[in-house]
């Protein structure tokens, strides 16, 4: 039974191929605090990738927003059930899909992703609802999908894409 | 939850001792924030040097605690490092925030000290 952030970790860095080399593969009792133990592994999973600041803050922020959201709205709070995370390179960039166990997404797909602003009353500023507007900002090609009562979430990270803008 | 508060150029400073304010924290910061800031002075500035990474819970959190200083009162951003700067501008609360390169800088703009 997994029960924290480390499970079949491998840590070096395979080739880049199009269908994306493995980097790790993790599952965890999907709490708030193992959400950031799973994280932080995973950053250092990367480092061999040399990330730059840009894009590590993306992978980053979008592994926190979606696994977040499977602790938050896909287990009840009392029984959090498990979570697996698998990390793969490519030459398209990283490929990240979450599995889950719990309730399926609401009306079977992912949110829209819209600014909380823009469905908030005039001159208030929402305190919640940024995570799917994060997620949908930085991530690409996501496939959302539930079977044998399973949620798959996979999608995928651009790597480099910022590098011209720094120059 | 590590943070500390003290008064300097008319602004009540509060600082965060932790490299990450998420999810699992989120409620513990605001929490923190009120008790922190229940002080007279109209002006807050957050430093966040320390902190290496927020997520949205730890944004709305932020949120929650500009909105808990009440009418009349201001809560100042400074510090933030590349992931939380991420964050802020991509949410667009740069338009929300005052945000500032570190407290030095925040406390020398004068024009908002009070």
């Amino acid at each position: 039974m997994p029960h924290d952030a480390a499970m079949n970790h491998v840590s070096a860095a395979p080739p880049a191929t199009a269908a994306g080399g493995v980097l790790s593969r993790t599952a965890f009792r999907a709490t708030f605090e193992n959400v950031r133990l799973a994280i932080e592994k995973a950053m250092s999973t990367l480092q061999p990738l040399d990330l730059s600041v840009e894009d590590a803050s993306s992978v980053e922020i979008v592994l926190a927003e979606a696994l977040n959201n499977v602790v938050e709205h896909a287990y009840p709070p009392d029984h959090p059930g498990d979570v697996k995370l698998v990390l793969r390179h490519g030459r398209a960039g990283l490929l990240i899909e979450i599995r889950d166990r719990g309730c399926p997404m609401p009306k079977g797909r992912t949110p829209d992703g819209e600014h909380p602003a823009e469905t908030a009353p005039k001159n208030s500023t929402p305190e919640g609802g940024y995570g799917w507007f994060l997620i949908k900002q930085l991530a690409r090609d996501m496939v959302y999908d539930r079977e044998n009562g399973e949620n798959f979430l996979i999608f995928r990270m651009p790597l480099g894409e910022g590098e011209n803008r720094e120059i | 939850m590590q943070m500390s508060a003290s008064e300097a150029g008319g602004a009540l400073v509060v600082s965060v001792a932790e490299n990450r304010i998420d999810a699992a924290v989120a409620v513990r910061f605001k929490d923190m924030m009120r008790e922190l800031t229940d002080h007279p002075a109209e002006r807050v500035v957050l430093d966040l040097t320390q902190v290496e990474f927020l997520d949205s819970s730890g944004l709305g959190a932020v949120v929650g605690s500009m909105k808990q200083l009440g009418r009349g009162r201001i809560l100042d951003l400074a510090g933030l490092t590349p992931t939380v700067d991420t964050v802020f501008r991509m949410t667009r609360m740069d338009s929300v925030f005052r945000i500032y390169g570190d407290v030095d800088h925040a406390l020398q703009d004068i024009a908002h000290a009070s």
